[in-house]
């Protein structure tokens, strides 16, 4: 198990170019780049109340275009909560996030107490190869929730993140601290519609 | 050192040739009865009386001197087993463990000649499977590489009975030779005393090739054709993307099994680039090698005016084979991302998707604080590679 401290860990896995960091751009400094920059590592921190008090959300943005089995698992045993991304346009990127699913699985023993949320990104694009009833079952068969979302339009975004804190029953999170909320947070107000929690 | 072995032929070859994970096994029973009575396995001219007399007259295993590499050669002849009924096999395991016995201790090769196993001599598949199973683990650690000479359906179909059985450590010596004179780069043929049958079977095989098919491993050394299988390397994020994984395993059993691979049958033109990188990672060694691997990662200590003089001097203590891969390869890169406006791969992305294809740790733990400075090699040595690599040196 991840030793108790003040920070929450979520980690973003998913195949290469599936808009992983787009997403956690998007929700952490609130834009969006049409850029086309593959990632090593990178991570972002964000403080959030949690349990009456506050701590820091930590943020880690996976490389998708090579594997490292031993960083894998160091991520997911460090890990704290998963989102697993794939893009509707690719019906490979959603196989390539089995065997990372696996993975948790594997490390984390019980998946059912750990928040995980399948994500199928770039909502915005009319290609689709992945119908949201596919990500759906795929979640109902992870025992996992679900979301579509565009970091492009942001839609869903942060939502995405408020709901995957909502999963961990053991802690109460908020991205809002102090019950103030932030400008992302009013637009978080709206497209409830999108999300659904198996 | 392995690499310098595995890159021996140019890139296109090697990436035909040797990929690194394979595995078959063909290994033999040993039962836990001791050889009480010493013999020299290099002769198998043994007194009448000894207990292996019958089966060293076969001259089914020989000894056969040192490889390139100085291990010591141990040969089996498929084709000189006598039909079942002639032949305890139990007591050919233990000749066979008397032999490794005396080799085991250090360092060696198995070169098995296919070639000649019928349904008269074979052993039975069940015994095949104890055999795996029983053999001590310190003949299978010190096996440095077994060659499967001739390979045929039947040794492939025992490839996939027994690969969930097979470690993926033992797997991945198992090589496959289809014709004597890839086994040139492993050892002198000469020395080998090989089986006339089998030689005969080589010229067989050879002359059934069609003119226009060279043998592997002497490739035509004129450069490939530009972007001859990338030819689409137009296209959006080539060698970022991923393929299908089941795919990707399959290209590469096929590769390393010597079948041919033609990729413009296949729709994916991201799967020839995941093999690419694949192919790359799972060298035993990688491409830059752990020798260059302190200086690569202090690399970025290197004040800039004399970057290109001491990556220059770098690269060019690589064994010669590393050298011309390289150059091969990040030839080939620089045409990719001179398309960038359209393919978006710019030198510091594909730097990104190669350079932790290209060096790794010993340890084989990656860390983040290595990739970084790896990655920032690999993109100088895109930026520069015209002042960088010799055009003249070659392999």
């Amino acid at each position: 198990m991840p030793e108790q401290s003040n920070d929450y860990r979520v980690v973003v896995f998913g195949a290469g170019g599936v808009g992983k960091s787009s997403l956690v751009l998007r929700f952490v400094k609130g834009t969006f780049r049409d850029t086309y920059i593959p990632t090593v590592e990178d991570t972002y921190r964000q403080v959030i109340s949690c349990d009456k008090s506050v701590c820091t959300l930590q943020i880690t943005d996976t490389t998708g275009s090579h594997q490292f089995p031993a960083m894998q698992r160091l991520s997911i045993s460090k890990g704290h909560a998963f989102i697993l991304v794939y893009s509707i346009t690719s019906k490979q990127s959603l196989e390539e996030l089995k065997p990372i699913y696996q993975q948790v699985l594997a490390i984390k023993g019980n998946v059912e107490a750990i928040p995980i949320m399948l994500v199928g990104n770039k909502s915005d694009e009319t290609q689709r190869e992945v119908e949201t009833k596919d990500g759906e079952a795929q979640a109902n068969q992870w025992k996992c929730a679900f979301m579509e979302t565009s970091a492009k339009t942001n839609h869903n975004v942060t939502e995405l993140f408020q709901e995957l804190l909502n999963l961990d029953k053991k802690r109460n999170m908020s991205l809002n601290i102090d019950g103030k909320r932030s400008g992302k947070q009013s637009r978080a107000e709206r497209l409830k519609g999108k999300c659904s929690v198996m | 050192m392995a690499p310098a072995r595995l890159l021996k032929c140019d890139f296109s070859s090697t990436l035909y040739n040797t990929g690194s994970v394979s595995c078959v096994c063909f290994v033999f029973c040993v039962s836990e009865t001791d050889i009480s009575q010493p013999f020299d396995a290099a002769s198998p001219h043994l007194p009448w009386d000894h207990p292996f007399y019958d089966i060293a007259r076969h001259q089914i295993i020989e000894v056969a001197g040192d490889d390139n590499y100085g291990r010591k050669v141990i040969v089996f002849n498929a084709c000189r087993m006598p039909p079942q009924h002639e032949l305890d096999h139990h007591k050919l395991l233990m000749y066979l463990k008397g032999t490794l016995d005396q080799y085991v201790e250090s360092d060696y090769t198995l070169i098995y000649f296919h070639h000649g196993l019928t349904s008269e001599n074979k052993p039975s598949l069940s015994w095949l499977r104890d055999a795996y199973r029983e053999f001590d683990r310190k003949y299978k650690k010190n096996i440095k590489a077994l060659y499967i000479v001739h390979p045929t359906m039947f040794i492939k179909t025992l490839l996939i009975l027994f690969k969930p059985i097979i470690s993926f450590k033992f797997g991945r010596k198992i090589n496959y030779v289809s014709y004597l004179s890839e086994l040139e780069d492993v050892v002198k043929c000469e020395q080998l005393l090989i089986p006339a049958r089998v030689k005969e079977y080589d010229n067989k095989l050879r002359a059934s090739l069609k003119p226009t098919t060279q043998p592997p491993m002497s490739p035509p050394r004129s450069p490939p054709l530009p972007n001859q299988v990338f030819g689409v390397s137009l296209i959006e994020g080539i060698f970022r993307r991923s393929a299908n994984v089941t795919l990707v395993k399959d290209v590469q059993l096929r590769y390393n099994s010597g079948a041919a691979v033609d990729f413009r049958e296949m729709e994916d033109v991201h799967l020839a680039a995941v093999i690419l990188k694949t192919f790359l990672r799972e060298l035993p060694e990688p491409l830059l090698t752990y020798q260059l691997y302190n200086d690569i990662v202090n690399f970025t200590s290197v004040s800039s005016d004399s970057q290109v003089m001491v990556m220059k001097t770098l690269l060019e203590s690589l064994p010669e084979e590393n050298y011309a891969s390289l150059r091969y390869l990040i030839t080939f890169l620089a045409q990719v991302s001179a398309n960038s406006e359209i393919n978006k791969m710019t030198n510091s992305n594909l730097a990104v998707v190669f350079g932790p294809n290209l060096l790794w740790g010993r340890d084989n733990a990656m860390s983040l604080s290595a990739i970084g400075p790896i990655n920032n090699f690999t993109r100088t040595l895109l930026d520069q590679q015209h002042l960088v690599l010799l055009n003249t040196k070659s392999a």
